[in-house]
């Protein structure tokens, strides 16, 4: 199990240097950030002190080189833009983003499998083709659209939930979050639901369960205790992977709901061309990635005995 | 009793749920003011922005929204009086100007003090001032506005310990000296970027601390800033004016996407929406309610747009082929594409502008006929030969202009291909010697004065190798004796003239086709007055006030 971690580890933090190397180069190509930090009213004179200032003036494998000294400490590097560390800047960030995550984490699965177990328990009947038609229709509504008929509807015109934004005490920020959770949601939701059936729906017809039928269990008792737990397994493995996916979706939905947390400021950067920004937020998309990766995995050798030893 | 069946029920509900979603939930307003008719205090006013804000720094701050909250945060030593938009004293008392207009005297009023009870004297000014130059200790983006002070040069390449031009006599006096006569200077001494800061504070907590927790010596503090959501700005129980501010607080919405902004004004839960939270959409169902009407305020920005053609490129080399470009764009149809949101222009200086001379001569227009006769006396009877690019990159109606700006050109015989470029790519190669032929592009005042634009955008010092703010490489040596002597010129109805001289022989050699100056367009809750406001800041609300306690809105009460 130790060289099982060291080597998924290893191979995370590779993956992350990648990454970071490769943001790094092409949003250097992107265009000239001087330009983005002042607009488009400062004089050269005032362009080159700026340059001067924040190092830009030095060639790209100086840049290069500096930036990686600094990222091997830990260092992110100084926002063009807010003339602040990327690290402070996403850690103000990162608990705003995880909030919206975990919310949407907790309804994808309480819902999804709640849908995909009541389907398969009734399989074939109109019970089953409505959450399944409804599944299919949800998963293909994008969350920009899905994000902004909420808005106008369940928020503007009926007044059941804030405009967009964050709020103010902490009870506030859950009420804030909770349509944008909703939005992020709804599409793994589905995803979750027809997983949740087609697993249980095999799982069903296993001897095991026909021998507790036999034995008189009724239907809830042989699918949330019995069967369910096997069904699970592949659930928990979505589960890590779309929470790495989750922080690069916010991109979307925070700024679809003025949410201010890691996916705003990398929308934002990405538009001013804050490299220190944008190649910050992809290190920490990629390790969020990687870390739900690595958690699934474990997750999985640890429920299965199989993988484990294997 | 029979009971609905399940699905009636359903489509019934869903019925309603259909209908209520297409009935405008706010087609008035939720709440007026209470009736006063002069000036009250207190009240917190909400706004918002669909940026973030990036810093609090006066000498830092250049993009919109640092600005208008710099603004209220600092004062400097002289402002704008805002209805006739005049230069007067802000934290000096008086100044004067010596007989040669080279020397400037700032006296500074008695007992300033920063917002922490730290005094500002002539000395802590100058301190300030000289951190604000010094490229080493921050990176101010309008340094170039105070070159011409003696000794600046000298002290931002680290060549002098200090500026030799600006002296301290005495606690409350500080000398300015030119080393030659700047008509502007004035202008550039209300920007923001001079505003005076503790420096013992500064370089204790460093730049970016400071930038985050600024102490300033405006009418207003600040309470908190939660970074991407909202900074909450307080009344300054220190400020040297008693009667101002009138609010009690400012509270910033920050990174509230424009389509939010609007849902949110129209529930009341913001009190001023301006005009980047009206879309199209938005406008259009204000204007189609009657309620409020009297809440939309309408006035000229000191902005101009148009299309910049680089004149070192052949065949925009030719002066006819540019005039037949400006004179074949339909700028009415183009107002109308933003449902006049945007005036036509056919000359550099917006309405408003000191110097706008709205009987230009020889304005660019609409003329189609006159567009292809230019093009036959430039040597093209058929048309330009090819097809030419337009860069554009984002903000409001640029494709739409853009397109309008294709089928006006092919009309004449021009053939043009939209290019579309990122705002950074854009900036890079639009201000580049010979890189593009022609780009939509326009410029926004620094400060209300005609050089600002014409000597910014036309003055051929301007047209460097790279980051050339004389974006169409226009090269006139007339033209640059004349503006460099409307640049000392202290006469001001003869500078002006100047000015109006030099407009002429920029709209007769067309380096750029104008367009419009675009209208500013914000609208208030009925119980918000906004009080005079700067003609420069554009987001000011250093004189307003709320009409408190709110009651439920009655149409056609009294404001």
């Amino acid at each position: 199990m130790t060289s099982f971690l060291l080597r998924r580890i290893l191979a995370a933090l590779a993956i992350v240097w990648a990454v970071s190397t490769l943001s790094f180069f092409v949003t250097l190509k992107l265009g000239d950030p001087v330009a983005t930090i002042l607009g488009p009213r400062a004089s050269a004179r005032d362009r080159e002190n700026v340059r001067r200032y924040y190092g830009l003036d030095q060639p790209t494998y100086v840049q290069y080189g500096r930036y990686m000294a600094r990222l091997s400490k830990g260092d992110l590097g100084m926002s063009y833009r807010y003339r602040r560390p990327v690290s402070t800047l996403i850690a103000e960030r990162f608990p705003r983003t995880l909030l919206l995550a975990v919310m949407s984490i907790a309804f994808e699965v309480i819902v999804g499998v709640a849908l995909g177990a009541l389907a398969a328990a009734r399989k074939g009947t109109r019970t089953d083709q409505t959450i399944m038609a409804g599944a299919f229709v949800t998963m293909s509504l994008p969350t920009f659209i899905t994000g902004k008929v909420f808005l106008l509807v369940l928020a503007y015109y009926f007044g059941l939930f804030p405009i967009g934004g964050y709020g103010v005490t902490m009870l506030d920020h859950v009420y804030h979050a909770l349509l944008p959770a909703l939005a992020i949601s709804l599409l793994s939701t589905a995803a979750y639901a027809r997983l949740a059936r087609n697993e249980l729906v095999e799982i069903l017809q296993a001897e095991y369960v026909r021998t507790a039928r036999a034995k008189g269990l009724s239907e809830p008792v042989i699918v949330v205790k019995h069967a369910l737990r096997n069904a699970m397994l592949p659930i928990v493995t979505s589960l890590g992977l779309s929470f790495g996916a989750l922080f690069t979706g916010a991109i979307v939905t925070e700024s679809i709901f003025a949410w201010p947390g890691v996916g705003r400021l990398a929308f934002d950067s990405v538009s001013g061309l804050d490299v220190p920004v944008i190649v910050g937020c992809v290190i920490f998309g990629s390790f969020g990635i990687q870390l739900g990766n690595l958690l699934s995995d474990v997750a999985y050798a640890f429920l299965d005995p199989r993988i484990r030893h294997g | 009793m029979r009971s609905i069946p399940r699905r009636s029920a359903l489509a019934l509900c869903a019925a309603w749920m259909t209908f209520a979603a297409c009935k405008d939930p706010y087609p008035t307003p939720r709440f007026s003011g209470a009736g006063a008719t002069s000036e009250r205090r207190g009240g917190t006013l909400r706004v918002a922005f669909d940026t973030d804000l990036r810093t609090l720094d006066p000498a830092q701050a250049y993009d919109e929204l640092s600005t208008a909250v710099v603004h209220h945060l600092n004062d400097t030593l002289v402002d704008y009086e805002p209805n006739t938009g005049a230069i007067v004293p802000q934290l000096a008392e008086r100044y004067e100007l010596s007989t040669d207009q080279r020397t400037y005297t700032f006296v500074l009023r008695p007992n300033l003090v920063f917002s922490d009870g730290t005094p500002l004297d002539s000395r802590a000014f100058v301190r300030s001032f000289e951190r604000m130059l010094n490229p080493r200790k921050v990176p101010c983006p309008g340094t170039s506005f105070y070159h011409l002070i003696d000794g600046a040069d000298a002290f931002a390449e680290g060549n002098a310990q200090h500026i030799t031009g600006v002296t301290t006599p005495d606690a409350r006096t500080i000398v300015i000296r030119l080393s030659q006569p700047d008509q502007t200077f004035l202008n550039a001494m209300a920007m923001s970027f001079t505003s005076p800061v503790p420096v013992d504070y500064v370089e204790r907590v460093g730049n970016d601390e400071f930038a985050r927790n600024p102490i300033g010596i405006g009418p207003f503090v600040l309470e908190r800033w939660e970074m991407g959501s909202r900074v909450v700005i307080r009344r300054n129980p220190r400020y040297w004016n008693p009667q101002r501010p009138l609010l009690d607080k400012i509270v910033y919405e920050l990174s509230l996407a424009r389509h939010l902004q609007f849902m949110r004004f129209q529930r009341a839960d913001l009190d001023h929406a301006n005009d980047y939270a009206l879309t199209t959409a938005d406008y259009l169902s204000l204007n189609a309610q009657p309620a409020w009407a009297p809440y939309i305020h309408r006035a000229a920005e000191m902005a101009m747009y148009g299309v910049a053609i680089n004149c070192e490129l052949p065949p925009f080399d030719n002066a006819n082929v540019r005039r037949a470009i400006s004179f074949a764009i339909d700028r009415d149809a183009i107002a109308r594409s933003r449902n006049y949101r945007i005036r036509p222009l056919g000359g550099i200086y917006p309405p408003g502008l000191p110097g706008y001379d709205a009987h230009l001569p020889g304005a660019h227009e609409y003329d189609p006929e006159r567009a292809r006769r230019e093009l036959r006396e430039g040597g093209y009877p058929n048309g330009l030969p090819g097809e030419h690019e337009l860069w554009l990159t984002e903000g409001p109606g640029a494709a739409v202009y853009g397109q309008l700006f294709q089928a006006d050109l092919a009309r004449v015989g021009i053939r043009i291909r939209l290019k579309f470029a990122s705002f950074p790519v854009f900036l890079e190669m639009t201000q580049r010697r010979r890189a593009v032929a022609m780009s939509f592009t326009g410029w926004n005042m620094d400060f209300p004065d005609p050089s600002n634009f014409v000597d910014t955008l036309f003055h051929s010092r301007n047209a460097t190798e790279e980051h050339a703010q004389n974006q169409s490489f226009y090269r006139n040596p007339a033209l640059d004796a004349l503006l460099d002597r409307a640049r000392v010129e202290p006469d001001r109805a003869r500078r002006l003239s100047m000015y109006q001289e030099a407009e002429r022989i920029v709209v007769r050699d067309a380096p750029w086709a104008f367009m419009f100056a675009p209208q500013k367009i914000e609208v208030d809750q009925p119980y918000v007055h906004r009080g005079d406001h700067s003609p420069v800041y554009p987001h000011d609300l250093r004189n307003a006030w709320m009409d408190l306690p709110l009651r439920p809105f009655v149409a056609g009460a009294r404001r």
